[in-house]
């Protein structure tokens, strides 16, 4: 998933360098090293992950970053992402294409921006959090899409039978 | 009874609390689609919630529906009845029923951490493709076995997403029925993906029932996807 090319943009960006200089090597490592913790993390469990000592973020950096979130990936931008999902689809693309798409320049600057406006201790890290979110995102789109284009269940000759109808209505009842 | 449609929310009675199951009276959200809508008795549904839910897991398991100022759980997928489906409290948009299912599919396309359940027989890993005998009270007051695959599983608050199991061969033509192979066993086993329920497997009480072959698991999550897509713009 993590190409150099890509940690490299990344880490130029976000970096946290203090004032002093960093490699090009050193760049990339911290890039790789927060995607991989990121990535070993079950997804349901990455915000709340972000408090282990390691990142040293609290509870109003979460909120900061869930904040950063809800604006950087709005209701346009996810359709963004739903588009390129279909495209990717017809042109025989992956979800990962989607995500690389989708992440042009312009929305690292805006992401920058936006954590410029938060006291969050590692850009980078939440630079990190925000690409996996945008790739499991294109993931489930592409996913979609892609179901879309399996042959349907026909409902149009299908009615059930009394028995199949009581069986799901007790089904539903049991508790 | 009036039409069910994909994104309208009715007042529901989603029964008595277990575990970290979201039950009781609250809002469902409808996310079947209105082909399944019209063919089932039965919808498939997310319970909603008018708390705002904890702040780290807001954006990526809850989606906020702006009509009815709730938020729809989209880890909590369940079939409901649609004749007992109360007042209609609202509609969720394009966009937020987009959101909802999207989120939904997640479950499905990233690596969770598998997890384990202490049963009678000692403590058994559950996962996707795990086999269980669920404990139920039907409407009578009586109690019986039914069996379940689970299709996702979420170590980090115990739900599981499962599809009620018959021994029989899959009816040609039934929209929900999908064949699985039961590994090391002959018989003959059909998931019924209109019959989804989200089990807190730790309060449940369950027993393993053996193991699906990943075939029958993935056709089962894309009848599921099937039934509940938005139909593409």
């Amino acid at each position: 998933m993590l190409e150099p090319s890509a940690s490299l943009s990344w880490a130029e960006k976000f970096h946290p360098s203090d004032g002093a200089p960093v490699t090009r090597a050193a760049a990339i490592a911290a890039a790789r090293h927060r995607a991989e913790a990121l990535l070993r993390t079950d997804p349901d469990e990455r915000l709340a992950y972000l408090e282990s000592p390691e990142w040293s973020f609290s509870i109003d950096h979460l909120g900061q970053v869930n904040s950063v979130m809800e604006v950087f990936l709005d209701a346009p931008s996810r359709r963004a992402v739903r588009r390129l999902a279909v495209k990717c689809l017809d042109e025989d693309g992956s979800p990962h294409n989607v995500a690389s798409q989708w992440f042009t320049e312009e929305r690292y600057d805006r992401l920058r921006e936006l954590l410029d406006a938060t006291e969050v201790p590692d850009q980078l890290l939440v630079a990190c959090y925000a690409w996996l979110e945008v790739h499991e995102l294109a993931q489930a789109a592409y996913l979609l899409s892609q179901n879309r284009r399996l042959p349907q269940p026909d409902f149009s000759n299908f009615s059930q039978t009394p028995g199949e109808i009581e069986g799901d209505l007790r089904s539903v009842d049991a508790v | 009874m009036p039409r069910i449609r994909q994104g309208d929310i009715f007042d529901y009675d989603f029964g008595p609390v277990i575990g970290a199951e979201l039950s009781g009276r609250r809002p469902a959200l409808i996310i079947s689609t209105d082909e399944f809508n019209g063919s089932y008795r039965t919808a498939i549904a997310l319970p909603m919630s008018t708390t705002m839910p904890a702040e780290r897991y807001r954006t990526r398991q809850h989606v906020h529906i702006a009509d009815t100022d709730s938020w729809a759980s989209t880890r909590q997928v369940k079939t409901v009845q649609q004749r007992r489906l109360g007042a209609i409290m609202g509609r969720a948009s394009p966009d937020e029923l987009d959101d909802a299912i999207e989120s939904l599919a997640r479950r499905f396309t990233t690596r969770h951490r598998p997890g384990e359940v202490a049963t009678p027989e000692g403590i058994i890993p559950i996962d996707a493709g795990t086999l269980w005998r669920l404990p139920v009270t039907g409407s009578g007051g009586a109690a019986f076995l039914t069996t379940v695959l689970v299709i996702d599983y979420n170590a980090g608050n115990n739900l599981a997403i499962a599809v009620e199991v018959e021994e029989r061969e899959a009816r040609h033509g039934a929209p929900g029925d999908v064949l699985i192979t039961v590994l090391d066993s002959n018989v003959a086993a059909t998931a019924l993906v209109q019959r989804v329920r989200t089990i807190d497997a730790v309060e449940r009480n369950l027993t393993a029932a053996g193991l699906a072959g990943s075939e029958g698991v993935e056709a089962g999550i894309s009848r599921l996807l099937s039934m509940i897509q938005h139909p593409e713009a």
